[in-house]
């Protein structure tokens, strides 16, 4: 652990701003599910050896464990069902109509990624906190505001599971400052595990729909969409 | 104790034969509304990948009853709610059951649990805070919002209840109980043993206006969106709203009298849902449709059923008589001299979820040609008539639980 540790201090600095930006704009701009899981990963990894730097890396290195397993977790299911990014379950449309996903392309993602990354920066000069240090305080505005974007964006079960993983090592990050107990950070890996194996879980039953669906008649969480709009006011 | 035997009761009804085991039925009076394997919430849809529905849920209860159970008896709060949240992650799947349709829904609850509770941890944090160092009043101000935003969630406050109907409309009864009658008693546990812990918090103007106001927003709210509704699911999920009004004005009520109330409301409403949920898992199955417009003939074809899950209605509704009154009774006596127009808007929120079951009572005593003939599950009637039974006895005789609940607010801080 130490010499891991050791190995990665030269990133403390610009390259671990840059990584813990890019990690998570890219789980919330593209929709490859790899490099999804790649951002993860590389958030755990940075938001970890920032904590070491604040508290004690035993208890950070909790952080890693769980979000390391957790990127397994996913990995596994995503690879098993072959989300796409890999090869579609179903015959793609050849003229795909103006939907909200289609109008919420890669374009309008970079730009909603970067301007919530302005706002990310401008929430550290206005509510810093002196004991967290600058690049952790971004890490724990950033974060969420990322987790809140793939949210609002989507409500594909592995997006949603990576955005929930995002808000809750944003979380963590902030969190890990004021709490030193193990374990509470042990519990917290616990969950993050659950979160996992629940995003699979839901990943799978959404992909039995569109698996069990007419080919190119719609997701299953648009179909789901319909059905609960025509739902409302009954 | 509460919580346990609530799980139990869940637990049998699912191992009942005609329980919550069964998948819904096609309907012999009108076809299922989605055909099947498509996203319709009742279309029967086997998944041979993921294996039957039911297929490891009693595991599931169990694992959520005994954390629940932990958390109850966790003194430290962090502690208490992790584990609460571990038993709501776990709730997921039950809500999901392996059917493709409830994946939404599933996804609705996930996400909120995962938003709320780091705001529960982050308030109780920064209310530890608080109490170190007094003089900074920014951290109970920090407190107060992470708190109300967590509790609002998570417990399906009017108007951040928007995740609660789809997921009571579209996820099995048993799911609605769970999440209903076992997460949000302990939630409110944790409530009420926070704001004993905490006299600053419990003390705070600020946190008796957002409790009093916001149970009586959900009260009346919830009451009001009873009634255009044609669906069983979404019926409870707003009787529930309303109830949890009752509990937020007798905690916001700051006395010990309020306090009892909303304990004995909170137990009281746990019976309540757990008979609405029974009665909804049967109408289900017999009539694969959940719309209140097809149970006409009900009363005559399952009178057991329809009349205990009528009697859960009528104790949501605070009527004389039953369990809910009684909470209703002792919360309006705890808030009637400081607040009494807000127990005015509770009455009226009364009369119109009692509106909303008389609804469906004229509904179910509707006359059919040819009239059905009596058609019954036993097991699941027998069940959900003891504990109707048991609604009544608290609302006639609610001496005993009272000293239970009393006796256990002394122990609280």
């Amino acid at each position: 652990m130490e010499t891991l540790l050791a190995l990665l201090q030269p990133l403390v600095g610009l390259p671990a701003t840059l990584g813990i930006f890019l990690g998570a704009a890219l789980a919330a701009s593209v929709e490859d599910w790899r490099l999804s899981i790649l951002g993860l990963l590389v958030e755990y990894l940075l938001v970890t050896l920032l904590l070491s730097q604040v508290i004690q890396p035993e208890v950070a290195f909790i952080k890693l464990i769980a979000g390391g397993m957790a990127g397994i977790i996913l990995y596994l299911s995503a690879r098993q069902l072959r989300l796409p990014g890999s090869r579609p379950p179903w015959p793609a449309r050849p003229h795909p109509p103006p939907t909200v996903e289609y109008l919420v392309g890669f374009p309008f993602r970079l730009v909603a990624v970067l301007l919530l990354a302005l706002v990310s920066y401008a929430l550290l000069l206005n509510y810093p906190r002196p004991e967290m240090g600058r690049l952790l305080n971004f890490a724990a505005y950033w974060l969420p505001a990322s987790a809140f974007l793939i949210l609002i964006l989507t409500s594909n079960p592995f997006k949603v599971g990576v955005a929930l993983l995002l808000f809750q090592l944003g979380f963590e990050a902030y969190y890990a400052t004021l709490e030193g107990s193990l374990s509470i950070h042990g519990l917290l890996g616990i969950i993050t595990l659950m979160v996992a194996l629940t995003t699979s879980y839901l990943m799978l039953t959404a992909y039995e729909a569109k698996d069990d669906a007419v080919p190119g008649a719609g997701d299953d969480a648009a179909s789901e969409s319909r059905h609960h709009a025509s739902e409302e006011g009954r | 104790m509460f919580l346990l035997l609530t799980g139990l009761i869940i637990l049998y009804t699912w191992v009942l034969p005609q329980g919550w085991t069964l998948p819904e039925r096609a309907s012999p009076l009108r076809p299922p509304p989605h055909p099947p394997g498509r996203s319709g919430a009742l279309a029967p849809l086997p998944l041979p990948a993921l294996g039957p529905p039911s297929q490891g849920l009693p595991a599931a209860l169990l694992v959520i009853v005994g954390l629940l159970v932990a958390s109850a008896m966790m003194s430290v709060f962090v502690l208490a709610l992790l584990l609460l949240e571990l038993a709501a992650l776990l709730t997921v799947f039950v809500v999901q059951a392996g059917r493709p349709g409830r994946t939404e829904a599933a996804s609705h609850f996930f996400m909120i649990i995962l938003l709320a509770v780091p705001s529960l941890l982050l308030g109780a944090r920064f209310l530890d805070l608080y109490q170190l160092s007094p003089d900074r009043a920014g951290f109970l101000t920090a407190t107060i919002t992470l708190l109300a935003i967590g509790f609002a969630l998570i417990l399906g406050v009017l108007p951040f209840h928007v995740w609660l109907p789809t997921v009571t409309s579209v996820s099995p009864p048993l799911a609605s109980a769970v999440i209903l009658s076992l997460l949000q008693p302990g939630l409110i546990l944790l409530l009420v043993r926070l704001l004993g812990d905490a006299p600053p918090l419990g003390q705070d103007p600020r946190t008796t206006a957002l409790l009093i106001w916001g149970g009586a927003v959900s009260a009346l709210g919830g009451a009001l969106l009873t009634l255009p509704r044609r669906r069983l699911g979404r019926l409870l999920a707003y009787s529930a709203v309303s109830g949890l009004g009752v509990i937020l004005l007798g905690l916001g009520s700051g006395s010990e009298l309020g306090r009892a109330g909303a304990l004995f409301q909170a137990a009281s409403q746990a019976l309540s849902v757990l008979l609405l949920a029974m009665g909804m898992g049967v109408f289900r199955f017999y009539l694969a449709s959940d719309e209140i417009a097809d149970c006409a003939g009900l009363l005559r074809r399952m009178p057991v059923t329809t009349l205990s899950f009528l009697i859960g209605g009528a104790s949501l509704a605070g009527l004389p008589g039953t369990n809910g009154f009684v909470a209703r009774w002792l919360v309006y006596r705890a808030v009637s001299d400081n607040h009494p127009q807000v127990v005015l808007v509770f009455l009226l929120a009364s009369a119109l979820l009692a509106g909303a079951f008389l609804r469906f009572l004229l509904q179910t005593a509707r006359h059919l040609d040819p009239p059905p003939s009596r058609d019954e599950p036993l097991p699941v009637a027998a069940l959900m008539a003891t504990v109707a039974v048991l609604v009544l006895a608290l609302g006639l005789v609610p001496g005993p639980v009272l000293d239970v609940i009393n006796r256990a607010g002394q122990t609280l801080p």
